[in-house]
């Protein structure tokens, strides 16, 4: 398949959705699409990133800073956030950027597999992937903060 | 009913339990859970076979379809259905063709399980 074929096939609006379902029905938390920026420079951000392999190939990552991304993981195991460990943390976003590069891969007519997660938390963080560049980004707010997903793809 | 939930992820598994627990119609869903395919191979043969199983695709060690074949090769016949974040047909071919029941692809409700509950039972 042409790259532009593939180009033209990654639909951000079902990247989008998986992530505001996930949040929503499965969470139960508020979430929504914004047109703002994700602010960079967090204390604290948690990286979740999936690949897809295969006829295209690309990384989603998923980034929040910690406080929310510790909401989040609370959330999902119905624990208070000061008793989330890093270990949760990590199962957590791990699996919303899984859920959303499975969205991502399903919007894409390609022949192509979903890598497991992997997770990232520090300081000032920048993301780069050899041999990919940053394509689309979609930023988003729950409650008062901000968290982005962004879709790297393979340079031709 | 007996429900085997299989994921590497305990999050999910976590959520998969809560919206299991949102589902009245069933009576009291014994949930088990098990955190990858070797795991639910060990607790099937400890506790016999589930009444549904409900398994992740992608996972460490032994895929989920990997697990589906194991079982279906050992004869057992309780349903079997995946929970995962794949949705593409070829994918959902496999697994009808390994001897799966279902595909539920993520993220979903307890609305979702409450259909499958409904088909298997």
């Amino acid at each position: 398949m042409a790259e532009t074929e593939i180009e033209t096939q990654t639909d951000l609006g079902v990247l989008a959705r998986s992530i505001e379902d996930f949040w929503g029905s499965m969470l139960g938390l508020d979430v929504e699409r914004c047109s703002c920026q994700y602010e960079r420079g967090h204390d604290r951000e948690i990286l979740g990133t999936v690949s897809i392999m295969g006829d295209w190939s690309a990384s989603l990552v998923v980034r929040l800073p910690e406080s929310l991304a510790t909401d989040v993981t609370a959330a999902m195991f119905a624990m208070e956030p000061g008793d989330v460990t890093l270990e949760e943390l990590g199962d957590a976003i791990g699996e919303i950027a899984n859920v959303a590069a499975g969205a991502l891969k399903g919007a894409v007519d390609a022949d192509c597999r979903l890598s497991l997660p992997s997770v990232t938390e520090g300081s000032d963080l920048r993301v780069g992937i050899p041999g990919a560049s940053l394509h689309h980004e979609a930023c988003f707010t729950s409650g008062s903060r901000r968290f982005a997903a962004q879709v790297w793809v393979r340079d031709e | 009913m007996k429900v085997l939930v299989v994921d590497d992820s305990k999050a999910m598994r976590m959520i998969v339990k809560r919206q299991l627990s949102q589902i009245e119609d069933f009576g009291d869903l014994d949930v088990a859970e098990a955190g990858s395919g070797v795991e639910a191979i060990e607790w099937i043969g400890a506790n016999g076979a589930p009444d549904l199983v409900l398994c992740d695709w992608n996972m460490p060690e032994m895929d989920g379809i990997d697990l589906l074949r194991v079982l279906r090769g050992d004869g057992h016949t309780m349903p079997f259905g995946f929970v995962t974040s794949e949705s593409q047909q070829a994918m959902k071919d496999e697994a009808a063709a390994s001897g799966a029941q279902f595909f539920v692809t993520k993220p979903f409700s307890a609305d979702t399980f409450r259909q499958v509950l409904q088909t298997v039972s």
